[in-house]
């Protein structure tokens, strides 16, 4: 199993009332499965991924990747388990406005060498992108865009892949190239949890769950 | 991909932010190299200015000893002959006069040692137009007695209507040569100002003795005469040249009386003397000076580091605020805290290496232009390191805390917002 996730919770405490955005989540994502968590805004998915992505502690409960606790680890040791454990896609993109296409995906490499380079033009070219690698994100539509930031999510080949609604703001057929991608990364052997609330994911996905009010709700 | 290289990108993408950010640095360093560089013009030019008056003092040193060596050379001196009974003891004293026959008198005795002679007149006068006393001095120039080629005479004759004035009078009254005065109602015009030559002669109207004689009412009279530049072979010349004359003119008797050369000697050294203090003076005040420029300094340069520090902090704060989506993805993507937080103090040494060199330049150049370049030294190899190292130090202080504050940032926090 990829990914293990035991009873979590969590709570964010603000300056208002305290919200409770998961409640005793458990789920697990094998490797070559593609896992889409479905639910309506405010539903904990966002938490859920961040958490899973050893980005956001939980309150309560375990989660392991490949078997160990990134929130065991210290600050530096989990920055590298991200960077070679988990990819990341968002709905915002979030490119690097100043750099061009090829330094967008280098980013993310773990190992600053030519191997890296060439695996980043592979990614590129896959995708369609090979003619636009010095072009700066300012210049792509949203489509290109997004799949600069698959590019990058999949440069060190992770096991875990962590989307949060990568096809919200794209059109039909760029949402089918994106989630066609996440399709064939899972068949690649590894592990995709995909959060969306759009319906058109569910034909891909291996197997839904559905995300209300912090509580999986199982079909 | 290197920090370095997604740091230079990051510089050219917000280029105005960047440029804010340096100007704090170049104004902060700039400001020191002037002050610095003030500072040594400034003891570049002291020591210009106090050389200047070392050369004066020794200049003054050595036209003093110029003078007493020439005047030990020709060993001269003057006599002064007057009336055998005048003792010359209290200025009320009644003048006894002599005739102005003696004159003749000795110049066909030729004495040898005796080259010329300056018969006189002369009294204190109350003068009435200008409300003063004056000693009114009426002389027909030097008589030569022997070798009457040999010397341009020291004092010249004065023509009638004409009057050489004392520098105590001719400063207080403000005469030039050419001028008109009137002296108990006769009109003169100053052929002549002298410098300062002694008390009393400073005090003196010099005229024709003619003159002298019809306005003190002493017709073919003198009061005395001066034995200009004697000479002596030898240690007894002054008592053979006092019997000379007393056996030509046995109604005088001789005194000695300070030469020319010797008035100007003491004068010399006075100056010297003078110049000297005026040079303590100057090493003093500019001393002084330097103290005070100093103090300056030492409130400005800190003040103005601490304000280029802020303004640095806050622009480099702006710029991680600015950056919060951009720094959370990085952290995301597998970016340590270390990594990000060089990130920021990369620019911040790239601020300080850019802003120490131009704040280098524009320091040195904002006063080379006013004051000129000979005047500044423009590649001074430690100041120039100072500056770069300096600036770098206070824009990495600067940036220090909104380094640290990006690197801790919370990328969860910052997604979720985004």
């Amino acid at each position: 199993m990829v990914l293990q996730v035991r009873q979590i919770g969590k709570t964010y405490r603000g300056s208002g009332k305290a919200v409770r955005a998961l409640e005793r989540v458990s789920l697990d994502v094998a490797a070559g499965e593609l896992l889409v968590v479905q639910g309506p805004s405010g539903s904990g998915k966002s938490t859920l991924l961040l958490c899973c992505g050893a980005l956001l502690a939980p309150d309560d409960g375990e989660i392991l990747v490949e078997g160990l606790s990134p929130y065991t680890l210290n600050r530096r040791r989990r920055a590298a388990f991200r960077a070679q454990k988990v990819g990341f896609v968002f709905q915002q993109f979030h490119l690097i406005p100043y750099l061009d296409v090829l330094d967008n995906v280098l980013a993310a490499a773990v190992e600053r060498n030519s191997a890296s380079r060439e695996r980043a033009m592979h990614l590129l070219e896959r995708f369609g992108m090979g003619d636009r690698l010095g072009h700066v994100p300012g210049e792509l539509s949203v489509g290109q865009r997004q799949r600069v930031a698959l590019c990058r999510a999949l440069l060190n080949d992770p096991p875990l892949l962590l989307a949060d609604e990568p096809t919200g703001n794209l059109d039909t057929d760029n949402a089918r190239v994106v989630l066609r991608a996440l399709r064939d990364y899972a068949e690649s052997g590894k592990a995709v949890l995909l959060v969306t609330h759009e319906e058109k994911a569910l034909s891909l996905a291996h197997r839904t769950l559905q995300l209300k009010q912090g509580r999986l709700v199982y079909p | 991909m290197r920090t370095t290289r997604l740091l230079l990108r990051e510089i050219f993408h917000r280029k105005a932010m960047f440029i804010a950010g340096l100007l704090a640095v170049v104004l902060s360093v700039g400001v020191a190299v002037g002050s610095v560089t003030l500072l040594r013009a400034f003891d570049r030019q002291t020591e210009s200015i106090l050389q200047a008056k070392q050369d004066e003092v020794k200049h003054a040193w050595a036209q003093y000893r110029d003078d007493v060596r020439r005047s030990m050379l020709e060993l001269g001196f003057n006599l002064l002959i007057v009336h055998k009974d005048q003792t010359l003891s209290t200025p009320d004293e009644e003048t006894r006069y002599l005739p102005e026959a003696h004159v003749e008198k000795l110049r066909r005795a030729k004495l040898a040692t005796i080259n010329h002679v300056l018969p006189f007149l002369q009294k204190r006068i109350w003068w009435e137009e200008k409300k003063r006393w004056v000693t009114l001095y009426g002389t027909p120039g030097e008589v030569q007695i022997n070798n009457p080629a040999k010397q341009v005479p020291m004092v010249r004759s004065i023509p009638p209507g004409h009057a050489s004035l004392g520098r105590g009078i001719h400063e207080s009254l403000g005469l030039h040569p050419g001028d008109r005065f009137v002296l108990t109602g006769r009109e003169f015009v100053v052929q002549d100002t002298r410098p300062a030559e002694g008390f009393q002669e400073d005090e003196q109207i010099r005229v024709s003795l003619n003159e002298a004689q019809q306005m003190l009412n002493k017709p073919g009279l003198i009061t005395g005469l001066m034995a200009i530049n004697c000479v002596c072979e030898d240690p007894r010349g002054l008592a053979n040249i006092r019997r000379a004359i007393s056996a030509v003119l046995p109604d005088t008797q001789v005194r000695e009386h300070k030469g020319n050369m010797v008035v100007r000697a003491e004068e010399r050294s006075r100056a010297a003397r003078e110049t000297e203090a005026s040079l303590q003076r100057e090493h003093r005040n500019r001393a002084q000076l330097r103290t005070r420029r100093e103090a300056f300094n030492a409130v400005l340069l800190p003040a103005v580091a601490v304000v280029a520090a802020v303004w640095l902090g806050l622009v480099t704060w702006m710029n991680v605020h600015h950056r919060r989506g951009e720094i959370a993805i990085l952290r995301a993507i597998g970016w340590t805290d270390g990594r990000v937080f060089g990130l920021i103090l990369g620019k911040a040494v790239v601020t300080g290496v850019l802003g120490g060199g131009l704040g280098y330049v524009g320091g040195q150049l904002a006063l080379a232009i006013p004051l000129g370049f000979s005047k500044i030294q423009m590649f001074e190899i430690r100041l120039i390191l100072a500056s770069l190292l300096g600036a770098i130090v206070l824009a990495v202080l600067a940036s220090w805390l909104p380094a640290l504050h990006a690197s801790r940032m919370d990328p969860a926090v910052v997604l979720q917002q985004e």
